[in-house]
């Protein structure tokens, strides 16, 4: 049976295959804007972090009352966490891991921000930093105990809060130096503190900060790490256990740790994996409610093609066998339905292309994303070609079984 | 008729089981998934006080330097939501407006002063005396503070409900003394329940808990604890603390609201923030044309973004999967129609008329768009269900603080006439997809089905 008299057999009843084509074509559109939709989502969800995640607490602590001081409750809070069995080091931040709590500064190459400079993350931190969060020292060497300036306090802007000497991440490096042998000794001026500066003593392969990346987010791997005490009276410790042990020193430590010293309390107590998971719970549920909807589009698709296909065979079960009769082979009966069905996805994908196209324009400018790669339209073309010949399988090979005796038979 | 119009599309149902079981399941995924998409819009797009929408104002001032290198928001031409120090304390000044309220976020710790108690870190909102009156919000016990109170400043504090109950177990505690970060606090009001969705009064994204502790603004001067950031136009990083903040040109947390009723006030007091800009700029600050506004409740939740992109587009990706499945159930309803043909070809040359035909096929329809909107409603509260586990594990696990199941339920509730639209909007898809199958079976001569028997 040649294509032009299929052709004209779907024209003649042009509102099935017309109104299949559009389902096809709105499904295309969907499917490969979801799909890559939840492609990013998931990717951000899966980006590392640097740091030693599995094996790793923190305790945010709140002093409070006239009898409470920063310096010496930071300082004997570490020794404690420090001399616990199963602790491979512990240190203290200013921020919360995974949030913005951190100082935003821009850092630039020369003082008063006159070379190049970014926008980075600042952790107020302690020494055995790099080993408490398990980052991966790329060059240089960590800051030593002696930088570590006490906690600030009065304005901020007039005393450098960071200390003299920095680690930063390899990406900040990159961004500001050119690189990380390029960075290693040089000065890293910060805006914050009336262009003072700090030499740059090392290098870390990575460390994520911020709770998102992607648009907008693009400084959540500049990161620096400068030796001071935080000021205040919020204290955020990280606690990094030997492997597996985890838990039975967060236990110990819960029980232990308020009551050691007055005048302050816990706030909050959670392992980083916990964090971590929570902050990206956002991305990680919007990836599921779009997964379902899209697996509904394509069963309701393969649905569609499904029961036209059917119906078709129903209908023209007559000619099917008088066709038989003259000679087609079951061969040839499957053909003509599987032809007809790819007649129909085709055209509508043609369609769904350029509609896939529009909507992809449109999605990323409002979810700020980059452009639908073309990957995504291929493959979601070829999804549902695939979808749509398996759908039409099953009735076409019952189409084939009707037997050439039927066409003699009265209806 | 009516009634012999639904027998025959039942009895039709019945003799087509399958079929119509399938167009049902269709229709109600569309419907349900466009139900909950637009439940959770609605949620976030409503206004709290929309019944002072034309009388409350947030006002924005452009204070941004000249330098365009911090403009990385996505509407740069917005002028910043918070106000400098400063400028907050003189705009504060005007006169104009019935009401005028200075506020920010902050945060602080608070002691019941009860031997053995904890201090607990909670959210205080440090703001002027007409932030109640202003926003209409409703009093357990006791009541504001007044101007004196706020020149003082007086040791007042108000409470929520919540943390009267967490504090001192309940009751009227009027009277009671706490103390914020250190400093002691004379209980004057404790707050019914109250959380506006969105918290519209600061930057408006948050659907979090209420504020717990309300005192007058000037104690910001005296209690260094409190915490307080702010943001550098001129050097792009952050500042906090009151000491750092007041002296500098940095965006301080500060927003101003004030309430106007007349167009006279609103000229008067548009062309005072103009003026104040203007001499500004002589000496030297605000380095960009002239760009105030006064901005509504509404208006700002928009500039807020509170609903979101995201939620649009999931509205719009659940709207085309109905249009997806509307186009697919036309072709089922299309192919259950075309099979019983011969019968209304017989009804035909017994006599029924074109219009009863077409009359029935659509009673059908409708029949089957109603069930599919009752299961559509179904499925939608399902997943709705299915998204508070997810999205709001608060909702389900037991938290101290109400307000997280408050907002959880509030944010996944479908409400009565999300449940009518629901009915509606399944009609009109069975009907979308059911006229053309009807008119079609209408529209045919008898004789084109006799002639096959």
């Amino acid at each position: 049976m040649g294509i032009n008299t299929l052709l004209r057999t779907l024209w003649r009843t042009p509102a099935g295959p017309l109104l299949l084509a559009a389902q096809v074509a709105l499904s295309l559109m969907i499917f490969a804007n979801v799909a890559y939709v939840i492609y990013t989502r998931l990717e951000t969800t899966a980006r590392p972090t640097g740091m030693d995640v599995d094996n790793i607490f923190w305790i945010s602590s709140q002093g409070y009352g006239k009898d409470y001081d920063q310096r010496s409750t930071i300082q004997l809070d570490l020794e404690y966490l420090n001399l616990l069995p199963g602790v491979i080091a512990a240190s203290v931040s200013n921020a919360e891991p995974q949030s913005l709590d951190a100082l935003h500064t821009q850092v630039s190459v020369a003082p008063g921000l006159k070379g190049a400079k970014m926008l980075a993350l600042v952790y107020q931190t302690t020494d055995k930093v790099i080993n408490t969060l398990g980052l991966q020292l790329l060059k240089g060497r960590e800051f030593s105990r002696d930088a570590v300036l006490p906690p600030s306090s009065g304005s901020a802007l007039k005393v450098n809060p960071f200390g003299p000497e920095v680690v930063i991440t390899e990406d900040l490096a990159t961004k500001l130096f050119g690189g990380s042998d390029q960075a290693l000794g040089k000065p890293l001026y910060f805006s914050l503190s009336d262009g003072g500066s700090a030499t740059i003593v090392g290098v870390v392969a990575l460390l994520l900060a911020a709770p998102r990346f992607g648009l907008g987010w693009d400084f959540a791997y500049d990161v620096v790490l400068a030796p001071a005490i935080p000021g205040g009276s919020t204290a955020i410790y990280f606690v990094r256990t030997q492997p597996g042990r985890r838990d039975e020193v967060m236990a110990k430590v819960k029980k232990e740790f308020e009551a050691l010293r007055p005048s302050r309390y816990i706030d909050e107590f959670e392992t980083l994996t916990d964090t971590v998971s929570q902050r990206r719970a956002a991305d990680r549920n919007g990836a599921m409610i779009l997964a379902i909807l899209s697996s509904f589009v394509l069963a309701v698709t393969m649905l569609g093609l499904f029961g036209f296909a059917s119906f078709a065979v129903t209908s023209r079960t007559k000619e099917i066998g008088t066709r038989r009769a003259i000679g087609a082979t079951r061969a040839d009966i499957v053909k003509q339905f599987l032809t007809e069905n790819l007649v129909i996805t085709t055209s509508g994908i043609a369609v769904g292309s350029v509609m896939t196209l529009a909507f992809a324009l449109q999605l990323s400018m409002l979810l700020e994303l980059p452009r639908l790669p073309i990957i995504f339209l291929t493959g979601a073309m070829a999804l549902i070609w695939m979808t749509g010949l398996i759908a039409a399988l099953i009735p076409a090979l019952r189409g084939a079984s009707v037997p050439p005796a039927v066409a003699t038979r009265a209806a | 008729m009516l009634w012999h119009d639904l027998r025959l599309a039942l009895q039709s149902i019945r003799c087509s089981p399958i079929i119509s079981a399938l167009i049902v399941l269709v229709i109600a995924t569309g419907i349900g998934t466009s139900v909950m998409a637009l439940t959770l819009y609605h949620a976030k797009a409503g206004n709290p006080i929309w019944w002072k929408d034309d009388v409350l104002y947030r006002v924005l001032v452009d204070s941004r330097p000249a330098s365009h290198e911090s403009d990385t928001q996505q509407h740069p031409e917005y002028p910043p939501f918070t106000l400098i120090y400063r400028d907050a304390l003189a705009i504060h000044q005007s006169k104009i407006p019935e009401r005028s309220v200075m506020e920010f976020y902050s945060s602080g710790l608070v002691d019941s002063l009860r031997p053995g108690a904890r201090p607990l870190h909670r959210r205080v909102r440090v703001t002027t005396h007409e932030f109640f009156p202003m926003f209409e919000v409703p009093f357990l016990h006791g009541h504001g503070w007044s101007q004196s109170d706020d020149a003082g400043p007086s040791q007042v504090v108000v409470i929520s409900s919540f943390l009267n109950d967490s504090l001192f177990g309940g009751g009227n505690n009027v009277g009671r003394t706490l103390t914020l970060s250190g400093h002691s606090f004379t209980v004057i009001g404790v707050l019914e329940r109250w959380l506006p969705l969105p918290r519209f009064y600061d930057e408006a994204k948050d659907f979090g808990p209420a504020d717990d502790l309300f005192i007058p603004f000037r104690w910001i001067e005296s209690i260094p604890e409190l915490w307080m950031g702010g943001f550098c136009l001129q050097t792009i990083s952050g500042i906090s603390g009151f000491k750092a903040l007041a002296p500098s040109d940095c965006l301080s947390p500060i927003g101003i609201w004030v309430e106007m009723t007349t167009q006279r006030q609103r000229r008067e007091f548009s062309d005072f923030l103009d003026s104040y800009a203007r001499e500004q700029q002589r000496a030297g600050r605000f380095g960009r044309p002239i760009n105030n506004r006064l901005v509504k409740v509404s208006t700002w939740l928009e500039m807020n973004d509170v609903v979101g992109n995201e939620n649009r587009i999931h509205v719009a990706l659940a709207l085309v999967f109905l249009g997806i499945c509307i186009l697919n159930t036309l072709g089922l309803i299309l192919a259950k129609f075309m099979s019983a043909a011969p019968l209304q070809g017989i009804r035909r040359a017994l006599g029924a008329t074109r219009a009863d035909i077409l009359r029935q096929h659509l009673m059908e329809v409708v029949v089957l768009g109603a069930l599919a909107g009752l299961i559509g409603i179904g499925v939608a509260a399902a997943g709705l269900r299915l998204i508070r586990i997810w999205v709001f594990p608060e909702s389900v696990q037991p938290h101290e603080n109400p307000d997280f199941a408050t907002i959880a339920q509030s944010l996944s509730h479908m409400d009565g006439k999300m449940i009518l639209f629901a009915l509606l909007l399944s009609l009109l898809a069975g009907l979308l997809a059911g006229s053309y199958p009807a008119w079609r079976i209408g529209r045919m001569a008898p004789a084109t089905f006799l002639k096959i028997q």
